[in-house]
């Protein structure tokens, strides 16, 4: 039996479903979000080294459900396999209230005034979808800002000459004091001729917002903050929506399928509820915010008599472009000490090599990476040095206190190919087909990633590192946690899945509102385009609720 | 979040509570001392955990509690995983007694290594390993003996975080120090 009709129903509260849930509370509108996940609480915190969302070796900490949930994976050479949430194969993201911000390493990027324009600055590149956004940096830069502002964003990026033009500075200043690793690499980035920085994060560098500041311990990036001071959608925009008193939050509830009537319109959704019981939810607006993988399959699964491929799909295009970032680095040894246990450590970032590369695309920041656990560096030995036996002990009682790691995302090309889409054969726990995600990252993509590798190792060895180790690029479809661009956003129906609007081409009352919409995904984190596309979204939405365009 | 799978019985295993245990006949569940593994299978388990992470002037892989954290792991969350560490270490014992005549656990330490390199190079008779990879049993090896010494000690490994403290790394973890200046020397025992 159907449940009262609401206004609007989100799928998913993570950085996309969450800002939208909270704008359209605040704009009177009736909202129920659905969360696949559990409201976690900091209360409940404790730092698991082998089970969060960075290490997942014994599983995941903030789901999605490990046995629940399988997928299929198909490597380059055509073999598929099962896989779990705890495998990089997986693309797993966490699946909880807040998404992946409950859990993030929270870097508060914009996207650089080229990333939106991708196709005007390299041209069209064999092999690849590459195109330019249907916004600009301008259209954003507003919702940059606010994303900044309410979310809650620290750092200092005044020294960062190849931002885009902004009007305020970040909220919060960086933390203090600051670490090891800032005062080795900075004065060697600057005798190089870089451009150093604070990394922005969106974690508390003084109180603000009502929570405190960020203690500074080592376990930060995949793991919860039982202090708050990280920022994502669960303790900020989620609790100003559910003070509204129009605003619903129903967690272990799994989207089945968009409900749709007889003229392609949406009516609601259909989902199993916390019981595993299937319900409807009426509504007149449905907004998509799963996650570039699941939100795709959610509109794949909706099949109806107008829709036969799924929602959004009539010219192929749901699922295409999976991209996330190709990663690359290097760890540079040291002779001295370089560990303070000071976290979260990332706190000092690069942009010199984003863009402006001759005979390279694109390109990304480069910064020093989280603290690594000490369960992390032991797979950390650089070739010629022994995984095991005394050799390795050696190893880790010399260097786990001299190292440095530098890194940074790679953006991708995105592909045709690049994809997921529905598993003819397996299916979930609820009986629902699962995705099967295939393809290759852009060989183009990959010579660009591997120049910033050798860029960190030079980096490192100014900064008096005695040996380093690069990290290149891998083959394979990028997702994981920064995955984007399987509901891409553009003006032309026949090239796209929405319009500017995040609504989708030819259903008038669905909108996709998270990473999938994302054309190309930047040198850098995504979180705070999605929060600001976010913002920007909901604005347009609820100006066209306004005008009653949207009302069933 | 806490082990949803923790158990209220623990087992504390010493390196000399191994020696005891090659003493007893192998038996599994609720008669032997671990709930996943035979005891003659834990007494392979701990030599060659120890071969990963030797004892010397620090603790090795068994003064860690390396096997009780492997033995929880396959008793719980990766039991599924069980019948295949069980072959590796049969497949293990088999090489051992195919090359040396004697248990795994029974050979001098350099034998060991020697024996392990083989299995990691899948070096071994075929004969031996007809149900499992040796190459993949032994990177399972390694990265469990990894987890149990360096990991965190809730699981069972990592017993009085003695890897932690090897590394000089804050035992007990310092929280709510904001502000504090950095000073890594005041961080390091022993």
């Amino acid at each position: 039996m159907a449940l009262p009709r609401v206004n609007a129903v989100i799928v998913g509260s993570g950085a996309g479903g969450g800002v939208v849930f909270a704008e359209l509370a605040r704009a009177g509108l009736s909202v129920v979000c659905l969360e696949k996940g559990r409201w976690h609480s900091p209360f409940e915190e404790r730092k698991d080294d082998l089970v969060n969302q960075r290490n997942s070796a014994l599983g995941v900490a903030y789901g999605p459900d490990e046995k629940k949930n399988p997928r299929v994976f198909v490597d380059v050479e055509g073999r598929e396999r099962v896989v779990y949430p705890r495998q990089g194969e997986y693309s797993p993201n966490a699946s909880c209230v807040g998404g992946g911000t409950y859990s993030y390493g929270a870097q508060a990027w914009r996207y650089m005034p080229q990333d939106f324009r991708m196709r005007s600055t390299y041209g069209a590149i064999p092999g690849s979808t590459l195109d330019d956004w249907p916004i600009s940096y301008d259209d954003m830069e507003p919702y940059y800002e606010r994303a900044e502002y309410e979310i809650g964003v620290s750092g200092d990026v005044e020294p960062n000459p190849f931002k885009g033009p902004r009007k305020k500075p970040l909220p919060m200043p960086p933390m203090t004091p600051k670490s090891l690793e800032y005062e080795i690499l900075r004065p060697a980035a600057l005798r190089f001729g870089l451009h150093p920085f604070d990394t922005p994060l969106l974690i508390n560098s003084v109180p603000y917002n009502g929570r405190s500041a960020c203690m500074r311990i080592r376990w930060c990036v995949g793991f919860g903050c039982e202090t708050g001071a990280k920022n994502g959608t669960h303790n900020t925009v989620i609790p100003r929506a559910l003070a509204t008193g129009n605003a619903w939050l129903r967690t272990e509830c799994k989207v089945r399928e968009i409900l749709v009537d007889g003229h392609g319109r949406a009516t609601g959704v259909a989902y199993f509820d916390e019981n595993d019981r299937l319900q409807e939810q009426p509504a007149d607006v449905v907004i998509v915010s799963a996650g570039a993988t699941e939100s795709a399959r959610l509109l794949l699964l909706s099949k109806s008599r107008l829709h036969p491929n799924g929602l959004g799909n009539r010219c192929d295009w749901v699922g295409r472009n999976l991209n996330g970032h190709t990663y690359t680095g290097a760890v540079g040894f040291f002779e001295r000490e370089t560990y303070d246990d000071l976290g979260p450590g990332a706190c000092i970032s690069i942009c010199d090599y984003n863009h402006g590369t001759p005979g390279f695309i694109g390109g990304g920041m480069l910064a020093n990476e989280f603290i690594r656990l000490p369960t992390q560096f032991a797979g950390m030995q650089p070739p010629g040095t022994p995984s095991w036996d005394k050799g390795h002990k050696d190893f880790m009682r010399r260097y786990y206190r001299r190292h440095i790691v530098v890194v940074g995302p790679t953006q991708d090309l995105p592909t045709w190919d690049g994809r997921v889409q529905l598993d003819p054969k397996v299916k979930d726990h609820w009986g629902v087909p699962v995705l099967r995600i295939s393809g290759d990252n852009h060989p183009r993509t990959r010579e660009t990633a591997n120049r910033q590798a050798e860029r960190a190792e030079a980096w490192l060895k100014e900064a008096g590192a005695s040996f380093v180790d690069q990290r290149r690029a891998g083959r394979g479809v990028s997702g994981h946690q920064h995955q984007s661009g399987t509901c891409r956003m553009g003006r032309d129906p026949k090239t796209s899945v929405v319009d500017a609007a995040c609504r989708i081409h030819d259903v008038p009352n669905v909108f996709v509102i998270d990473a999938s919409v994302h054309v190309t995904n930047g040198g850098f984190n995504p979180a705070l385009t999605i929060f600001a596309n976010a913002y920007r979204a909901s604005e347009q939405l609820v100006t066209a609720w306004k005008g009653g365009g949207l009302r069933g | 979040m806490d082990d949803p799978y923790a158990v209220g019985r623990r087992v504390f295993l010493e390196t000399g509570v191994v020696a005891a245990a090659a003493a007893a006949v192998g038996c599994r569940g609720s008669e032997g001392r671990f709930r996943a593994l035979t005891d003659d299978e834990a007494r392979t388990l701990a030599a060659a955990s120890d071969r990963i992470i030797p004892r010397d002037e620090d603790p090795g892989a068994n003064d860690a509690g390396v096997i009780s954290f492997v033995d929880r792991q396959l008793a719980t969350r990766q039991r599924d995983d069980l019948p295949e560490w069980r072959a590796g270490l049969a497949a293990l014992e088999s090489s051992a007694r195919r090359r040396h005549g004697k248990a795994f656990a029974d050979l001098p330490a350099d034998a060991q290594t020697a024996l392990l390199q083989d299995v990691e190079r899948g070096a071994v008779e075929s004969d031996d390993w007809r149900s499992v990879a040796p190459a993949a049993f032994f990177a399972r090896l390694r990265d469990y003996t990894m987890m149990g010494f360096y990991g965190d000690p809730r699981h069972g490994g990592n017993k009085e975080r003695v890897s932690w403290k090897m590394l000089h790394i804050p035992d007990p973890p310092i929280r709510g120090r904001l502000h504090e200046a950095p000073s890594p020397r005041t961080t390091r025992k022993g």
